[in-house]
């Protein structure tokens, strides 16, 4: 087979990204100087054009249509937030078991209850929720992390953690193609979870995930000095 | 295949059955012309083709979510590269999603997953099952469905199943051929025959737009 009748049987291939990555590159450079491969591969473009519909369709969620439209006409990406909201119920439904029972342990007021059920409902309500196990001197906690877009707030949960130690904070730090940037510290008193709810950091799209990390406060500026804990990616 | 949901109904509004010449043409000047109202009709018409297309290559809803608002965010940002002709708008869109979910399976090592999973649990494929939809009407481009599909029913099994793992699942030559346990000489070989039928079969539905 010569070099030339290799592309011949693979314009097909080519495609339909059947090609192995080295094989698609290799045709993609052929083609952008061979004239009769490259007029093959619109002929076949055409012809195929409607294949994909082969597949059945799946109605969008409630109201998918109308954020898709928002989103690319206010240039924002697609949000590392969208996750099932049966996981953010299944989520905020076990820290909420668990909230109660300690607040009836902790004999915590009516109104502070109130305000955790409060919190727990927007948790509900979001449309992903990030979590990670943390486990820390023999506890074993959590870390939650959740968009509100009706406030365009982030809400941060961290519960069943120890107290941080003398000289020592919890803070978040952002993950972004600029490296890790210092959030908010976090208030740790290992009785009940901490609720904390915060701008989006700017520029939010620049965000690709958050860190927990407890340490020697730092700051404003610097890289994170203490132990990372958990890390979710968005 | 991925059916709708009485919990996921399709949009209760009407549509027009297909995009008519003119109104792709209008549709496609429209989105050149930077009309929003034109975006959103476009979003509107072809979501579910693309969610479907998407889901059935990455078996992930929310993943196919991310993949086709980047498909839209390509067709608003890029437009004056798309085809001024009748047939280039949809088709454009739905092979920019196609690959935008190609790239996001091959990229992610979900295909290596994906075929280890077809090996470990012998997955049927089964492909080109009778899709149900309860109300045609309400499904602009439907029927164009329906015509691919007969076309794909054509195929002897074993080139539907050839077919339906290489261009809907996202499977490379190679992996088909570990998948079905057949030389790669074998699969090549089906997909040509396969796609030498399919090709006069499809070709003529550029006319589908009436």
């Amino acid at each position: 087979m010569s070099a030339h009748e290799w592309y011949i049987e693979n314009r097909i291939a080519f495609v339909t990204r059947m090609l192995e990555k080295d094989e698609h590159s290799l045709f993609a450079s052929h083609i952008a100087r061979c004239t009769e491969c490259r007029d093959a591969v619109a002929a076949l473009e055409h012809e195929l054009a409607w294949l994909p519909m082969g597949v059945a369709p799946v109605a969008p969620r409630p109201g998918l249509t109308r954020r898709f439209a928002e989103r690319v006409l206010s240039g924002r990406p697609w949000h590392w937030w969208r996750w099932a909201a049966a996981g953010a119920t299944a989520a905020s439904l076990l820290l909420a078991a668990r909230v109660s029972t300690e607040a009836r342990a902790l004999a915590v007021s009516q109104g502070q209850l109130n305000a955790i059920k409060d919190s727990l409902s927007a948790i509900v309500g979001a449309e992903r929720v990030l979590q990670e196990t943390v486990r820390r001197d023999g506890y074993e906690g959590g870390f939650l992390i959740f968009y509100d877009q009706d406030t365009e707030r982030w809400n941060v949960v961290v519960h069943d953690l120890p107290p941080a130690r003398a000289g020592e904070a919890y803070q978040l730090w952002y993950v972004t193609s600029r490296g890790l940037l210092p959030g908010p510290a976090l208030q740790v008193n290992g009785a009940r979870p901490t609720f904390l709810t915060l701008p989006a950091p700017q520029p939010a799209h620049d965000v690709v995930g958050a860190v927990l990390i407890v340490g020697p406060p730092d700051g404003v500026s610097g890289r994170p000095r203490g132990v990372e804990l958990a890390r979710v990616t968005f | 295949m991925p059916i709708p949901s009485e919990e996921r109904s399709l949009p209760k509004s009407g549509f027009a059955p297909v995009l008519s010449p003119g109104r792709a043409l209008s549709l496609h000047e429209r989105l050149v012309a930077r009309d929003e109202q034109a975006l959103a009709e476009l979003i509107e018409l072809i979501t579910p083709w693309l969610l479907g297309l998407a889901q059935a290559l990455l078996e992930d809803a929310d993943e196919a979510e991310e993949v086709v608002q980047e498909s839209f965010a390509t067709v608003w940002n890029k437009i004056g590269q798309v085809p001024a002709d009748p047939l280039g708008l949809l088709p454009w869109v739905l092979r920019v999603t196609r690959n935008r979910a190609i790239d996001r399976l091959r990229s992610r090592r979900r295909l290596l997953r994906k075929v280890a999973r077809f090996a470990a649990h012998a997955v049927e494929v089964e492909p080109f099952a009778e899709p149900e939809e309860p109300n045609e009407a309400r499904v602009p481009g439907w029927h164009v469905h329906h015509a691919v599909h007969a076309a794909l029913e054509v195929l002897p099994p074993e080139q539907q199943a050839v077919v339906w793992l290489a261009y809907f699942q996202g499977l490379t030559h190679t992996a088909i051929a570990a998948r079905l346990g057949i030389p790669i000489g074998t699969v090549k070989t089906r997909l040509r025959l396969a796609f030498d039928k399919l090709r006069p079969l499809l070709a003529p539905m550029k006319d589908w737009i009436v």
